[in-house]
This record gives structure tokens, sequence and C-alpha cells, in this order.
């Protein structure tokens, strides 16, 4: 058999030249190639399982990104931020890069407002608590569904331990389901409602990040991306002074404007007192936050996947396709 | 990226596959490989066009933006993947009723409303649970605008680019079905009403099929920064475009800041004075008060306009539009 790297490599054996390992199916026959330190769970011809893993371990989800892969995208990503220095690319150094995994669960929720009115959704809760990023990443939207997995034996990188049991994992997993309930309160306020909110693990899963801390002219920032589809969960990043003296411009002259504002405000009209106080207050927030804006470190955080839930304006149509499946058992679910 | 590959077994072609998918389709020739949980649901492709009309329709939405005309754009790269959708017809009937409150004369009415929901249309849910790509999101403002090929049809050759595995299976897409039809739907309905106090409806999900988007994300560089375009590939129409933030743009976000100022002020000075002391016409406060909470807001917001960092423009809805 050919690997794609060149090499000969025999059936069922681990290329030599880069690691990929080759399998036959047992059922088919057919021929598959995984990375390397990856075990492939059932066959992409048949779907006969392959490997399985051992009851109440916990997998690891697969690396798609090398570090050089993930510190580009990191760069990519950080070039069209507001303020980012000319010289962001040539003078910035990555100190650190480590690959870690973090334990989550996955729970599919579903909230009920009555029998026929409902919500669902998954969700993952991070089962260690002692990630510095930890309040970054709450609500991004892990990718996993897992066929593929790491060698548990190959692992080398940095493993955070599950420290959360399963029915703290639970119970933080509640207030989500109370906000997709409190979705449909809003859209049907007054119908007669039964609420309940169900949850269902779907299991452990050990998933990839990369940390970065990198430094750019004496200054060191942080990252924190997915290894697995090279998002960045989040990232800090420098602004240059040009930018930030002249957004600290603008918040003087803001400020300037409020009190001119609140002058003329107090001179004319009927409700001098309340105009002018109004004004100045609002001004004076308004001026004090783009002042902020000037000084504060930034940082920047992505969402992996967005809710799949298209906009509702229009959100459905016809479309000619004659050939579909007919669903067996077409469901009718009825309201009482 | 690391995939599982493995050989076509109709064209002999190395197929790539992410560790999550459900359903595979070989880039070169069309074969399939589901997974169990798949089954045998049926596929619909709209061809895609080529590289080079979604690189010139780039251009042209550039050449026709206010802000980007005539600024000179390098085309980085521009990759094209099928994605799917799932199709499910679905038909949704019931009934519903609810109120609406107004004024007359110097009093409070509650006017009562109610009637029936039967609709049959095409439900999309999109067979990426995780798989996200900027714009990706508004896909069904063109989706029903496209022409289908039936799977087995097709010249594959001529239209090839990677399909993304589907990564959710058909029992999570009856739920969401569900869910989002009536909440779709109830949105609809409530349109007009301060609440709904009845809506008792039923949903039939009768057929489903996959059908495979042409989805084309073109990224492209101007001045050191690098931005997306998301480009419908079926007609080739922009669905979202990233763009700089140019001075202009930050200078009027300035401006709307002071002018709110200026709009809170005229509101506690003038318009009460109109509105606050006038017989008969109650909610003066009220009236001023929202406008002055619009405009707190707006000012808060300057700073965020000031040090926006990309500006996204998203293709109007067919609603909007008309």
């Amino acid at each position: 058999m050919n690997c794609g790297c060149g090499n000969v490599v025999e059936d069922n054996s681990t290329c030599t030249k880069c690691g990929s390992i080759h399998e036959d199916c047992g059922a088919c026959g057919g021929q598959v190639i995984a990375m390397p330190k990856t075990m492939i769970l059932s066959c992409p011809y048949c779907d006969t399982p392959l490997h399985q893993i051992d009851v109440g371990e916990t997998p690891y989800f697969p690396i798609n990104f090398t570090r050089q892969e993930i510190e580009t995208q990191l760069n990519r990503f950080l070039l069209n931020r507001f303020g980012i220095p000319d010289d962001f690319s040539a003078n910035r150094t990555v100190l650190d890069s480590t690959l870690a995994f973090i334990p989550i669960k996955l729970f599919r929720v579903q909230a009920f407002l009555n029998e026929t009115i409902f919500e669902v959704d998954t969700k993952a809760i991070i089962l260690n608590p002692t990630l510095w990023y930890l309040s970054k990443i709450q609500e991004y939207r892990f990718a996993v569904r897992v066929k593929q997995v790491m060698q548990k034996e190959e692992i080398e990188s940095k493993v955070y331990p599950i420290t959360i049991p399963d029915d703290h994992a639970e119970l933080m997993v509640e207030p989500f389901g109370k906000s997709l309930l409190e979705n449909d309160r809003n859209r049907f306020k007054e119908v007669p409602s039964n609420p309940k909110v169900t949850t269902e693990a779907q299991g452990n899963v050990f998933y990839p990040l990369y940390e970065l801390t990198y430094e750019y002219r004496g200054k060191e920032y942080r990252a924190v991306l997915d290894a697995s589809n090279g998002v960045v969960c989040f990232a800090e990043y420098p602004m240059c002074s040009k930018s930030r003296a002249s957004v600290g411009i603008t918040g003087v002259m803001m400020f300037v404007v409020t009190l001119v504002l609140t002058a003329v405000f107090s001179q004319y009209g009927e409700y001098t007192k309340l105009a002018s106080t109004v004004v100045f207050c609002m001004g004076s927030l308004a001026s004090a936050n783009i002042l902020w804006m000037a000084m504060r470190s930034h940082s920047v955080q992505e969402s992996c996947a967005p809710d799949t839930e298209w906009d509702a304006q229009r959100t459905y149509g016809e479309m000619s396709i004659e050939n579909r499946k007919v669903l067996s058992t077409p469901k009718t679910i009825e309201s009482t | 990226m690391a995939f599982v590959t493995f050989e076509c077994r109709s064209c002999g072609a190395g197929v790539q596959s992410p560790p999550d998918n459900l359903l595979v389709v070989c880039a070169h020739c069309g074969d399939r490989y589901p997974s169990k949980e798949m089954g045998d649901i049926p596929i619909a492709l709209i061809p895609s066009r080529s590289k080079q009309a979604i690189v010139d329709a780039v251009h042209d939405r550039m050449a026709k933006d206010k802000q980007m005309a005539g600024k000179q754009i390098t085309i980085e790269s521009a990759e094209g993947v099928y994605v799917p959708i799932f199709l499910t017809k679905a038909h949704i009937s019931g009934d519903w009723k609810g109120y609406y409150k107004k004024k007359r004369d110097n009093s409070t009415v509650t006017v009562w409303e109610e009637g029936q929901v039967s609709e049959q249309m095409d439900f999309p849910i999109l067979g990426r649970a995780h798989a996200y790509e900027f714009g990706m999101e508004i896909i069904h403002r063109v989706l029903f605008q496209q022409e289908t090929v039936d799977f087995g049809a097709i010249d594959w050759a001529s239209v090839a680019l990677p399909v993304l595995p589907v990564d959710v299976d058909e029992s999570t897409v009856e739920l969401k079905v569900q869910d989002q039809l009536i909440n779709t739907v109830g949105e609809k309905v409530r349109t007009g009403l301060n609440a709904l106090t009845k809506f008792d409806v039923e949903v039939v999900q009768e057929n489903r099929c996959i059908v495979l988007f042409p989805f084309w994300s073109v990224q492209y560089e101007y001045q050191g920064g690098h931005y997306r375009v998301a480009v419908s590939g079926g007609d080739g129409q922009v669905l979202a475009a990233m763009e700089p933030v140019f001075l202009g743009t930050r200078i009027g976000a300035w401006m709307t800041g002071v002018s709110a100022l200026v709009v809170a002020g005229l509101a506690c000075n003038g318009i009460y004075m109109v509105f606050g002391t006038m017989k008969g016409i109650d909610g003066g406060d009220i009236f001023v008060t929202i406008i002055v909470v619009i405009c707190a807001l707006i000012t808060w917001f300057t700073a965020d306009g000031l040090t926006a960092s990309v500006h996204i423009d998203l293709l109007p809805d067919e609603d909007e539009l008309s």
C-alpha cells in the first residue's frame, strides 16, 4: 500500500516516514489511513466499528492543526483588529505554545414550555474550573462528535484533569436550560405552559486547545485557539499609540462638546435643570467610556458556531425536488 | 488537517473525512459513504459557478460599494464547499388566539383576535452543527431562489467541490424542525399582538432530503488587513462581506453620539414642554424617557463605533428588499 507521503507500507501498519496509521476493515476489506497518533472508531466504507474505547475512559478529540498553522491563524485573525500596529507581524514573537486537553461534558438540553413548544440545543460544561481562561470560553460551542480519537498512550500534551463530578455538571447545565425556556416564554407569553427542562448527558471528551503566549515590543499577550478547527477562542492584542491617542482625543472632544451643550441647555428653555443634568450625565459617561477604550488592554472572543437556528424572517420556502425520503413514521405531535 | 483518508470505491480518488462525519461524499465522483445513522437519504445539488465567476462577483460587489469603490484589493484565496442542508417538507396547522391593546376615548381597551394556521413548506436545517464560516448564517435567504439538480443526473466533474460531511443526525433534525418551525410561525402570528394566549398547533413532517448548497469563502487583503466575503455559488450573490472601517465611518459614529446628546437635551427641554403640558395627551413623561434612554444608549456605544475593527455588510432579507 502506498502512503500519502510516498512511502510504501505494509497492510495494518504504521508508516515509518510520516507516522500515518494504515488499517484494513475486517468486515469489508476497505483500506483506511488515520493521521499519526489517532485511532479510527468506525470504517468510513461500511460504518463497522474498528476500535472501541474502554467503558469509563474519556476519549481525546483529535488535533487538526499544527503549532505553525495555529500561529498563522492567530496572526491573520489579529491583523484586521482596530489599532493593530503596522509592524505587528514583524515584531511579534511566540514565547510559548502549549497544547492542552480540557475535559468537557456534553449535554443535549430540551426546554419544554408545554407539550408542543420546546427548544433543543447542546451545551458543553467544562469539567475543570482552574483554567485561567474559563470565563472566556464558557459560551464557546465545542465541535465534538467522536468518530476518531487520539491514542491515549500517545498523548504528550498538558491534560487538565476532571475535577467536577457528574452531578455537579448537571447542576451547572440547568441555567442554560432555563435560558432556553425563557426564549419561548418571551415568544409565547401567555400561552398555557407546563415548563420542564430535560438534560441528557452525551459523554465526556478531552478537547484540544492551544494556549499561546506571544510578545510584542516587550509586553506579553495571551491567546487560546481551538486545535481542532483553528478558531480563535480568545486573544489579547496590542493597540498602537497612534490609535490610542486618536481615540483619546475624540473622548476629550466629546467631553468638551458635553460641557458646551450643558451650558447651552442650562441657559435656554423651560426645563433647563433637567435638560442640562441629563446631557451632562450622558455626555460624561460616553466620554469616560471612550477614554477607557483608549487606555485599556484589548482582547477579542469568538464563538465557534452560533446556534444553527437561522433568523426567523425568511426561513422557509418551497423547492422543487422530486426524489425525497418519505418518513416512514410521520410524527404528529398534538398539544392538549 | 488531520483526516481519515481512504480510497473511493468508485473512482479510486483519495477521500478525506473529518472525525465527526455521518455522511461523506467523494469530491471527485460524488459517491457517498453514509454512516448507519444516515441510511439512504436522497441528495440534490445546486451546481456551483466557476471560481473565476465567484472572484468576479466579489470584484463587482466591491466596485459598487460606496466605501470600497476604487480601492485596490487583492484576492488571497477563494474556497468553495458544498454545505449540506436538510430540507424537510413539513405541515403546521392549528389555532391561535391573542390580543392587542389600543387607546380609545381616554381609555385602553383590549382587542381579541383569533385565527388558524395552515402552512406547508420546505424547512431547512443546516447539516453541520459545528462547522461555521463567516456568512453561512444567511444561506437560507437565497436558498429558495436556486435551482437544484438531482444527484444522480449531475455531471460531477463540472461542479466538483469538496462536500462538507453531515454531522447532524436525523433525530436531531426532526426535533430542530419542530422547535424552529413553531418559533418561526409563532413569531409571525404574534406580530402586532401584545400576547398570544393560545397556540395549539400540530407539526407533521412528511419527507426529507439533503440539498448541497455551493458556498464560497473569499479572502481579500486591503492595506495589510485580511477580510472575508461569503458568496452563494449557485447565483454568485454576495451573502456577506467584511470591510475595513474607514475614518469617515468613525467620524460618523462620533457625530451620531453628539447628535444623540443634543436630541436628549431637546427632548427634556422642548418636547417635554409640548407633550407634558398639553391637555388630553397622557404619556408625555414616558415618551421623553424613551427618547432619553435611546439617546443614552447611542452615546454610550459611540466608543464601540470609534474602535470597531470590521464593518459587516449582510445581504438584506427578501422581505426587507420588498
